[in-house]
Parts: C-alpha cells; sequence; structure tokens
C-alpha cells in the first residue's frame, strides 16, 4: 500500500522530516496494556504479569499504562484479559482521557464512546465513582462497548444509544466532555492501511462537517467552567485544528496547553491553506507516529 | 428498569450472605432490575443525579446477576464482588482452560457446598465465575459472549 502524493505533500507543510512520518506510518504498533485498577490493585498487577514472564516497561506519562518490550502472547487471549485485569489499549489513544481527567464527583459525557477503552479509563481514573453517560450512535459498536465495560466492572455508566449532535437538547449539563469524534483515521494507518487509499481532502471536508455539528453540540451541553477534550486519530488540520478554531469563535471557549511527562507532542498548526487560525490553538498536542513510535493522534483541552 | 426499593435490596443481600456466607453491602450501589429476564444491575449513585428520562438508553451500570428459580445465578463481575469475603458455595478447579472453553467439569476442592446451587468458581485467588452444581459436577453457564476458544497456556 503506498501513500497518496497528496498526502504527503500536505504533511510536509506541517514536519519538517516527512520522510521519517512515511516509514511510521506502516510501521506496526507496539503492544501495550493499560492495568484496570477497578478490578486489581496496581502492584498486584504487575507482580502477576512478571510473574508470568511479561517484559514490561511503564508509559512515561501514565503509571497503569504498559508496553511490552517482548510479546509472547495474544493478549486478548490470556486469563488476566478475560478476568478483566488488563485492557488492550494503544498508548496515544490512552491521553484523552488523561488530558481530561475526570474525577469522581464529575458528571462525564463520553460522546462517541465505542469500543470503550476511553470509557473504561475514565472510569478508573473516577474511582468507578460518579457518572458516566457512554454513548455509541450504532447498535453493532454498542455490543463491545457494553461488553468491555462489563468485564471491566464499570458502575458508574449509563450507555446511551443518541445521535452525538442531540445532546444540545439535553436539561442535564456536564463538568468533563470527551468528544473523540469520527475522523478520517490517518493517524492510524497501521492499522486500517486501507484508509491510505480511500483518504482524500474531500473525506477529510465531510468528516470536519460533522466533527464541527458535534463540538457544537457538545459545548452546548457543558457546564460554564466545564472541561473538553476534543480528539482525533487523524492528521489532517481540517478535522483537528479547524474544529477547535471554529470552537473559539463560535463559542469563546479557551484551550488549554497539554504536557505529558517524557512523551513528545507537537503545537497545533496556526496556519493552513491560507486560514490563520487561533493563536491558542498552538496549545493542542499533534501526535506523530515517529515522535513516540505510537499511532498519530489530536488532541485539544477546551474551557468553558 | 425498575430501582430496587431499600427492603427489595436488602432482600437481595439476605439471600447472597445466606447463600454464600460473604461480607456485602450493596447500600453504596443503585440496584436495578429488569422485571422481563429478572436481571439484576448495580449502578454508582451519582447516575441518578442526572434527567435520565430524556436519554435513549441502552444500559444502566454493570449486570451483576439474575434470579432463576429463587436462586441469584450472578454474573462473572457478580462473582468477582461476592468472591471476596465468600466462605461457602464455592469450589476451586485446576482446569480454568475447560471452564473457560465452556466444558463442565469436575471439581478439584468444595467448600460448603450445596448440590443445585450456583456455586462461585475459582482458581487459586481468581474468581472465575459461577457454575452450577450437580451430581459433583459443575454444570458451565458461561456465557457465551465470555467464552475463550483459544486461552493461552502459560508454562509452570
Amino acid at each position: 500500500m503506498e501513500l497518496k502524493e497528496v498526502w504527503i505533500k500536505r504533511q510536509s507543510e506541517i514536519v519538517d522530516d516527512v520522510d521519517v512520518l512515511k516509514e511510521y506510518v506502516f510501521k506496526p504498533l507496539l503492544a501495550s496494556i493499560r492495568i484496570n485498577t477497578i478490578k486489581i490493585k496496581r502492584e498486584d498487577a504487575i507482580k502477576r504479569l512478571e510473574g508470568r514472564g511479561w517484559k514490561l516497561k511503564q508509559v512515561p506519562f501514565y503509571e497503569n499504562g504498559f508496553v511490552f518490550e517482548e510479546k509472547k502472547y495474544a493478549v486478548g487471549n490470556t486469563i488476566e484479559h478475560f478476568l478483566g485485569y488488563i485492557y488492550l489499549q494503544e498508548i496515544a489513544s490512552m491521553i484523552p482521557p488523561l488530558v481530561l481527567n475526570p474525577s469522581e464527583n464529575d458528571i462525564v459525557l463520553d460522546v462517541a464512546a465505542a469500543p470503550g477503552s476511553k470509557t473504561t479509563q475514565m472510569a478508573q481514573i473516577m474511582n468507578n465513582r460518579g457518572a458516566i453517560i457512554a454513548n455509541e450512535k450504532y447498535l453493532k459498536r454498542m455490543f463491545s462497548l457494553r461488553a468491555n465495560l462489563q468485564r471491566c466492572g464499570v458502575v458508574n455508566t449509563v450507555c446511551t444509544r443518541m445521535d452525538g449532535r442531540r445532546f444540545k437538547n439535553l436539561t442535564t449539563k456536564f463538568d468533563k466532555i470527551l468528544l473523540d469524534a469520527p475522523c478520517t483515521g490517518t493517524g492510524i494507518i497501521m492499522k486500517s492501511p486501507r484508509t491510505a487509499k480511500t483518504w482524500s481532502v474531500k473525506t477529510s471536508i465531510l468528516a470536519s462537517n460533522l466533527q464541527k455539528q458535534l463540538i457544537s453540540s457538545a459545548i452546548s451541553s457543558l457546564k460554564e467552567g466545564g472541561v473538553l477534550v476534543y480528539s482525533t486519530c487523524s492528521l489532517e488540520p481540517e478535522e483537528n485544528e479547524a474544529i477547535v478554531d471554529y470552537a473559539i469563535k463560535k463559542f469563546g471557549v479557551s484551550v488549554e496547553k497539554i504536557k505529558l511527562n517524557g512523551f513528545k507532542v507537537r503545537d497545533g498548526v496556526t496556519k493552513w491553506e491560507g486560514k490563520t487560525f487561533a493563536p491558542e490553538i498552538k496549545n493542542c498536542a499533534r501526535i506523530y507516529p515517529q515522535d513516540n513510535n505510537t499511532s498519530g493522534f489530536f488532541v485539544a483541552r477546551l474551557v468553558k | 428498569m425498575k430501582i430496587l426499593s431499600k427492603k427489595e435490596a436488602k432482600e437481595i443481600e439476605k439471600n447472597l450472605v445466606e447463600t454464600y456466607d460473604c461480607e456485602i453491602d450493596l447500600t453504596k450501589f443503585v440496584i436495578l432490575s429488569t422485571s422481563k429476564e429478572n436481571k439484576i444491575w448495580l449502578a454508582s449513585r451519582e447516575i441518578f443525579d442526572m434527567n435520565l428520562e430524556e436519554l435513549k438508553i441502552s444500559s444502566i451500570g454493570m449486570y451483576f446477576g439474575r434470579m432463576d428459580k429463587g436462586k441469584l445465578r450472578l454474573s462473572v463481575e457478580g462473582a468477582q464482588i461476592i468472591g471476596k469475603t465468600s466462605k461457602k458455595n464455592i469450589c476451586e478447579i485446576k482446569e480454568v482452560w475447560d471452564f473457560l472453553r465452556g466444558f463442565d467439569i469436575k471439581p478439584h476442592k468444595l467448600i460448603k457446598c450445596e448440590e443445585n446451587q450456583y456455586v462461585i468458581v475459582k482458581n487459586e485467588t481468581d474468581v472465575l465465575g459461577v457454575a452450577k452444581l450437580q451430581n459433583e459436577i459443575l454444570k458451565n453457564v458461561l456465557p457465551k459472549s465470555r467464552k475463550i476458544t483459544s486461552l493461552v497456556k502459560y508454562e509452570d
């Protein structure tokens, strides 16, 4: 599978190491897990897994995230996975819940929750207290969401099947919202190589139309002073900075800087194809595959 | 879904204590039931601070178990909560692989087990779920969605 010239050209306008990016785009991801502290203490899990001969290295920015230094097993078929002690989760996907940092007293909305990696992680951060609305529009994806919540022993979640654009109509307002938006997925080509073929500028623009509607609805349902984390697994400015810029200009939200210990992130782009975005767009985080050997991601922390 | 009253919740607690001789405090949860399937769910209290009527709900909280002819058949997660402190109706098995594949198995050790009861199935400290004890055989009731067809077996 080859990358489209237009995509390479666009990325070369954002980064100066596009040749390295091209290599990493198809490089298999490191196997990584999250210890589910709802079911097992971190120390007990580490002892147990190391006793099994697993060679694990902690993710620098998260005490419950681990990368396999040497992977011997299909992790999804282990007893630890069955018991809900561990969750298979890609490193970059652990970032949005940490950036949102929900607390035990929060009412949280996860707009596009399936398959539930981030929802179960948020439940864990909240010590299984407070409340999360885990929304998933599509029935087929709802099954995996519910199965993962069950396996992880999550009690603080309501699963809903609604169009994410309708949350603005609710009387309930949320303390924190995670909008891990549907996107073209150009950051995860290594997981889905077909994206290299199917992506076009048009697909990004189409995605951005929906993303604008979703972020508008999400901000409308956020309490004053509430926090919204917007993330995608796309590297396209139309789906990322342009959406945050739209939110700043329409709703007056502010964008906070994201810092992760021992993990390289790049600033959001402030100019794209003749458009100048709000200066604070720089505070958004671009996660490139070649920087930390992860999937590509975009994360922004907005405060209403 | 219906929220159980304090009295109904106490009945469930009583049933669990009688069956498993366990220490359990369900008051920190809201307990819900679906009358059609007799299923019981546990949910955090804070969920009910929201206006749930305006949501198109698929599920609330964690599936805890269901009433089956007066006996509570716990889910894997329900068994893990109860199994931490239970002293009765517990069986230990060695054939984890067979259990997770859905086979009926002969228990290795029975601890105060009653026939025709849903007993908690353990392997060392791991609670794997429940099974129905019939004629000293554990009848596997693991849901299809939880069965594992190619479990990783560790070398000793």
